[in-house]
């Protein structure tokens, strides 16, 4: 069975070795490409003529399977921690309850990678193999698990649990609590991941996801991104999954996640279906892409005062499944730092001089560009002090219509807000810690920020103090899509009286300026 | 004749037994079966399970393997610790909202003093 390379290989590599003694440090790689294939190949023979094996699966009605542990713990974290836990030279699995011909397709699955199954049986097979943990198809089916229900890590690690990652858009399904054990593998996977080029806007973006753990839609992000993982079954041949790939959609704001807020069900995120379909559907990935999303640099913006963004590799699955749901329902994660931050570029000093500046007669326009300072949040703020404005800066920015069309902007990305979309969901406190945060040279930044606030206000029924520190988070991401999507529906009606360059997406102000 | 049989007695020969098989149990002294599900496994003793209930009786007749690996479906972990527990022990606590589930897994385990007489198994074919 051995073909012949391997015979070749080895006096080769001895060579090499030598070499290597000799001369000092170089190392060669020695390597057979067609290793694996010929692993899979060997284990599919030895299991047609039952030869080595070492355990009996028992089903249903006394059919039995032999199989080697080996491949079966390879290919379950299951069967490897039970499996650990036995060790004795031949032994039964009893599956009372399960079918021969379900056991026969998970066989064939493990030891070839691939089955083929009728429509009708596939339920059941995937049931037990959700049960039994194999890899690929396990994992596919753990997002279906509903908020309540724990959650696997592959791994033969005891048992955790997990509230498992619900997904408002799958339906309930009864999953009964399960374990997730640390899988082997998954260092290398994840370096295989790591690999896996993407460019930094789409890591950014998985990286805001992340901060959101919104991660259903990352992983299919990644399955996008990632051709790498071959340990990932590309999907299941039957499902009828919207194959479409969704394209990192990169507004022109830069801010990258806002699109894959999907926050109507309709957007190509839809969580299960595509999980289906998508080969990241093991946990490895957020392990690696928490990591790798650790050093990604932010490349597109300048950040002054934010410090970079920590994604912990850490606390995989435990909170982020409960933020899965988070990405899908206004919800705060109160560790995240606020997006519309990132766009403060002044200093509180520039503000606070330029509020002299206004108390002292200049007009809030000026002291605004002499500072750097938005001038919208220099109104606001001074507007706020009560110091009357030398040439109040006509609010006459007002550029009217758009009040009109702030609630339908709103509307268009409530969907699945659970406010009321049509209410206004401006805060004026809000706008104003968001323009406090507007950087100095663009309105864009700024309305974008605001955008944000706004977005954060209307998810975050709580208002915030408005003073508080610009630390304390209180935008969260998510939220912000939903401004996104409403601005990109809403169009440039807005002139800054600054002279800055608006970018369309400004409902926020038009709206601040309606209601202050 | 005059032989008169004796009869010994040790009144505490039942506690005795729940004890040391309980003992057994915690230190997974001579566990011969593991049961799985959920992910999670858990030992004990054939002849424990055997002797109370007869799905079990019945499943461990058919294979009879050194140590047999149960995988049941459709189990919860709490629950089959608590139908271990209540075969050890005789007793066990489950809390009210877990009882009919409780209940309804016993019964397919069929396990004795749980589940009476027809208990119905929906999936499993098994019959002794």
């Amino acid at each position: 069975m051995y073909p012949a390379p391997i015979y070749n290989d080895i006096p080769q590599e001895a060579q090499l070795r030598k070499m290597e003694s000799n001369e000092g440090q170089q190392t060669f790689c020695l390597k057979w490409n067609h290793h694996k294939t010929n692993l899979v190949e060997i284990l599919e023979a030895l299991i047609k003529g039952e030869t080595y094996v070492d355990c009996t699966l028992v089903v249903d009605d006394q059919v039995t399977f032999k199989a080697h542990r080996v491949v079966l713990a390879a290919n379950s974290p299951y069967f490897q921690s039970i499996l650990a836990d036995v060790p004795m030279d031949h032994c039964s699995i009893l599956f009372p309850g399960v079918k021969d011909f379900e056991m026969r397709a998970l066989l064939e699955y493990m030891y070839t990678g691939e089955v083929n199954v009728t429509q009708a049986h596939i339920p059941r097979i995937m049931k037990v193999a959700e049960q039994l943990e194999v890899k690929g198809l396990f994992d596919m089916t753990e997002l279906r698990r509903q908020p309540g229900n724990t959650e696997r890590t592959p791994g033969a690690s005891p048992p955790r649990v997990v509230p498992a990652a619900p997904s408002s858009l799958s339906p309930p399904a009864p999953a009964p609590p399960s374990r997730w054990p640390p899988p082997p593998t998954a260092p290398v996977l994840s370096a295989a991941y790591d690999s896996v080029d993407m460019n930094p806007l789409k890591r950014k973006k998985l990286s805001s996801m992340l901060a959101t753990r919104d991660t259903p839609i990352l992983r299919n992000v990644l399955a996008q991104n990632s051709p790498v993982d071959s340990s990932q079954p590309i999907s299941l041949v039957c499902h009828p999954v919207n194959q479409q790939s969704v394209p990192p959609r990169l507004h022109s704001n830069g801010s990258a996640h806002e699109t894959d807020r999907a926050s109507s069900p309709q957007r190509p995120f839809d969580y299960r279906p595509r999980r289906l379909s998508s080969r990241a559907s093991s946990p490895h990935f957020h392990r690696s892409d928490r990591s790798e999303d650790a050093h990604s640099p932010y490349t597109e913006r300048s950040f002054e005062e934010e410090t970079p963004r920590n994604f912990h590799p850490s606390p995989p699955p435990t909170n982020f499944q409960h933020d899965v749901r988070a990405g899908l329902a206004p919800y705060v994660p109160p560790q995240q730092k606020p997006e519309w931050k990132r766009y403060k570029q002044y200093t509180r000093s520039d503000i606070l001089s330029a509020i002299e500046c206004v108390r002292n007669g200049m007009s809030a326009l000026q002291a605004s560009r002499k500072y750097g300072v938005p001038s919208r949040t220099l109104y606001d703020k001074v507007k706020k002090l009560g110091i009357t404005t030398s040439r109040p800066m006509s609010r006459g920015v007002k550029r009217e219509p758009n009040g009109a069309a702030f609630p339908y902007g709103l509307t268009g990305a409530g969907g699945n807000d659970e406010g009321n979309p049509t209410t206004p969901l401006i805060d004026p406190s809000f706008l104003q810690q968001a323009l406090e945060g507007a950087t100095r040279d663009g309105g864009r930044e700024a309305l974008h920020a605001m955008a944000l606030a706004a977005a954060a206000h209307a998810a975050l029924a709580p208002r915030t103090p408005p003073r508080s520190p610009p630390q304390s988070p209180r935008t969260p991401p998510p939220d912000d899509d939903h401004v996104e999507d409403l601005s990109v529906s809403r169009r440039r009606d807005l002139d800054p009286p600054t002279g800055v360059i608006v970018p369309p997406r400004n409902f926020a102000l038009d709206c601040s300026s309606e209601r202050d | 004749m005059g032989d008169q049989q004796f009869f010994l007695k040790w009144n505490d020969f039942q506690t005795n037994m729940v004890t040391s098989f309980r003992h057994l149990r915690d230190e997974k002294s001579f566990t011969d079966v593991t049961l799985a599900c959920e992910g999670q496994t858990c030992k004990a003793h054939k002849m424990v399970l055997s002797a109370c209930s007869p799905y079990f009786k019945s499943l461990l007749e058919e294979n009879p393997s050194k140590h047999p690996i149960i995988i049941l479906k459709d189990v919860s972990y709490l629950h089959l610790q608590a139908i271990l527990e209540f075969m050890y022990a005789g007793e066990v606590n489950v809390s009210q909202e877990q009882l009919p589930a409780f209940l309804k897994t016993a019964a397919r385990l069929k396990v004795k003093g749980l589940a009476e007489p027809p208990p119905q198994m929906p999936s499993i074919k098994r019959e002794g």
